[in-house]
């Protein structure tokens, strides 16, 4: 049952500061990069401290996990700033073109990652097809599933890159699918995640989260993933019981924090949540995480959060004669 | 039949308003400086709907975070909590948490919507949440029944209704957008509807429901005039049945309020397009009243982009008066 998370980490300061001035030109490629290298060294060193197997790179060079892939690939121009929820706002992708790959996206922050992570597995994660075409604004392609399976061709060439670098967990993020309404969507996604991973020989992961995430079986067997990983805490566990109706087989990463609350859950309340969990499904089928990315939490909180998982992790591990 | 261009919902937030609420949160600004701000934002929208072209317009609700959280927030009984997704959109909004008997306080809307109608020059659409949306969206931990919080919003809107009936608005609008839903249950569907036919009875507004993301059931249409509702608001853009299909809607309506442009994309119709499409469809419509709406709130595009948007909305309805004419 090992411990991991999903993906971005709270921004620290150093690459808050160097993206302000490379966005503003007064800094160039060679300093941000820099920058972003400490504020991954940074991330990793919380990682390593609060003891999580499976780590990331925090991404710390990402905006917003949409606009960061659009800035870099061919087809998207980014449009003016599209309220998300109170007063914060992103700058939502416009499709304007035919979507292809030009170079690598995320690689570059992967290797500083696994360059810290003394030995520890590092994720490879994108922002996957199905979520891109949902979040862009599309002014480009008469059909969605042409985009989408565009979108896909040109993300396979990232994860490839990605495996070729040594990734040896890959991870497409879907949050959108959690909103979709129609069964046409499900199967344009598993599709979409087929061309994402087609002859990829590492560790293939989906995450999804917040939204309606019962809708999304049994479709959700027959994705082309080894592991599911979902947000379970912040909506009461309430999908354990439609994973075990569906004889839910894949491996499972199990959101166990909630990421849209300060307050940070007791070992005890986490230990529950693991328990429910295996009452439905194996712990080596296991791979507990907080529910979502903890980017917009405060560093001292999300670290917290971290700890309190992994204290929980090994309490549930002893119990069980694994630790 | 009258036809006018309307607009259905928000207005995006300026970016100077935007800025002065970060300003506010980092207590930068006290709320009687933001208030202001707001106040002269919302004069601004006013004024940029109207050159936009449109009959009917709506206050912008511009220091609303969502369709639910400025009511709900003003109510005893309620927490809000963490963030979920709104409908099938990358939008969040703070879900409720009813952990008590429900208890309206004050009047919420009053001085925003009193100021939309002093200084507006065109017909004005004050917006509520709609009762059996803000159930659905509500974690329910105190009643029983999802029925009953069914009721305990409408006795709170009840309230705020009590004050906003002095304002000599055009129109009353409760956003429904929930009445798309596959999952909606027949009888919170009845419950609700009688919770609306009391609640429109007496108004001196015309009173609409507005839905959107999705296709209405033609049946609950037409429930709902015969409990009183005068119009009702149907999404054309995200409801993708074909024309035929369409049409059911229209027998036995009243009068009409159609989403026809897009408001969750950027790209800008042709308003020539529109109205020749739109044209096909008033084959199929007899009612006193019809208004053309972008298809939901305007918050899912750039602010650049609402005022074209408008633009757009407002030279198809009048193309299609003329095709009418």
């Amino acid at each position: 049952m090992p411990t991991t998370v999903v993906g971005s980490y709270p921004k620290f300061e150093v690459a808050k500061e160097a993206l302000r001035r490379y966005r503003k030109g007064d800094i160039g490629e060679e300093e941000l990069d820099k920058a972003i290298m400490e504020a991954t060294k940074l991330v990793v060193k919380d990682y390593l401290n609060a003891g999580i197997d499976i780590i990331s790179d925090g991404e710390q060079r990402r905006e917003d996990m949409a606009v960061f892939f659009a800035e870099r690939l061919e087809g998207f121009r980014i449009s003016g700033w599209v309220r998300v929820f109170d007063n914060i706002y992103f700058r939502k992708p416009v499709i304007i073109g035919e979507v292809k790959f030009k170079r690598p996206i995320t690689v570059k922050d992967w290797k500083y990652a696994l360059a810290f992570s003394k030995g520890r597995p590092v994720k490879g994660i994108i922002t996957g097809p199905y979520t891109m075409a949902d979040w862009s604004f599309n002014e480009y392609y008469k059909e969605r599933e042409e985009l989408v399976i565009d979108l896909a061709r040109a993300l396979h060439e990232e994860v490839k890159e990605l495996e070729r670098a040594g990734a040896k967990y890959i991870q497409v993020d879907e949050p959108a699918l959690s909103t979709h309404r129609e069964r046409q969507d499900m199967e344009l996604a598993r599709e979409a995640l087929r061309e994402v991973f087609k002859g990829i020989n590492a560790k293939r992961i989906i995450h999804i989260c917040y939204g309606k995430l019962e809708r999304l079986f049994p479709d959700l067997l027959e994705f082309p993933v080894d592991q599911v990983d979902l947000e379970m805490k912040n909506s009461g566990y309430r999908l354990l019981p439609v994973l075990k109706e569906y004889s839910f087989d894949k491996e499972l990463g199990l959101g166990v924090v909630d990421v849209h609350t300060l307050r940070v859950e007791s070992v005890e309340e986490v230990v529950r949540g693991i328990k429910m969990a295996l009452e439905v499904i194996g712990p080596e089928k296991i791979y507990v995480d907080p529910d979502c990315g903890l980017k917009l939490l405060p560093r001292e909180i999300a670290l917290s959060k971290l700890k309190v998982m992994v204290e929980a992790v090994r309490k549930v591990r002893k119990e069980l004669g694994s630790e | 039949m009258e036809i006018l261009s309307a607009n259905l919902g928000n207005y995006p937030r300026p970016p100077d308003l935007r800025k002065a609420i970060d300003r506010f949160k980092r207590g930068k600004l006290t709320r009687g400086e933001l208030l202001r701000k707001a106040s002269e934002c919302t004069v601004r929208i006013i004024r940029l709907q109207e050159i936009a072209g449109l009959d009917v317009i709506t206050s912008g609700m511009l220091l609303w975070d969502d369709l639910i959280t400025k009511f709900m927030e003003g109510l005893e009984g309620v927490e809000l909590n963490g963030l979920l997704r709104f409908f099938d959109n990358n939008f969040y909004y703070r879900v409720p948490v009813v952990k008590g008997k429900l208890r309206w306080r004050h009047p919420l809307l009053t001085e925003e919507y009193g100021l939309a109608v002093k200084v507006a020059r065109k017909r004005v659409k004050l917006v509520v949440p709609g009762p059996l949306t803000m159930a659905y969206l509500c974690r329910n931990e105190y009643y029983p029944k999802l029925n009953e919080l069914i009721w305990e919003l409408g006795n709170a809107l009840k309230r705020e209704l009590s004050y906003l009936k002095e304002i000599r608005a055009d129109y009353l609008q409760f956003d429904e957008p929930i009445l798309t839903e596959e999952e909606l249950k027949i009888e919170h569907f009845e419950a609700y509807l009688e919770v609306i036919g009391g609640l429109v009875k007496g108004l001196p507004f015309k009173s609409i429901v507005a839905t959107y993301f999705g296709c209405l059931n033609p049946k609950f249409l037409q429930a709902l005039f015969d409990v009183g509702i005068y119009m009702v608001g149907l999404d054309l853009i995200s409801c993708k049945k074909g024309l035929a299909d369409l049409s059911r809607y229209f027998e036995g309506a009243k009068a009409l309020s159609l989403g026809i442009v897009d408001a969750r994309n950027t790209k800008l119709e042709d308003p020539k397009d529109l109205a020749i499409t739109l044209a096909k469809v008033l084959k199929h419509i007899d009612v006193k009243e019809l208004h053309l709406t972008p298809n939901t709130w305007l918050d899912y595009i750039p602010y650049e982009r609402a005022f074209l948007k408008l633009k757009v909305l407002s030279e198809a309805t009048k193309e299609v008066r003329r095709y009418y004419e």
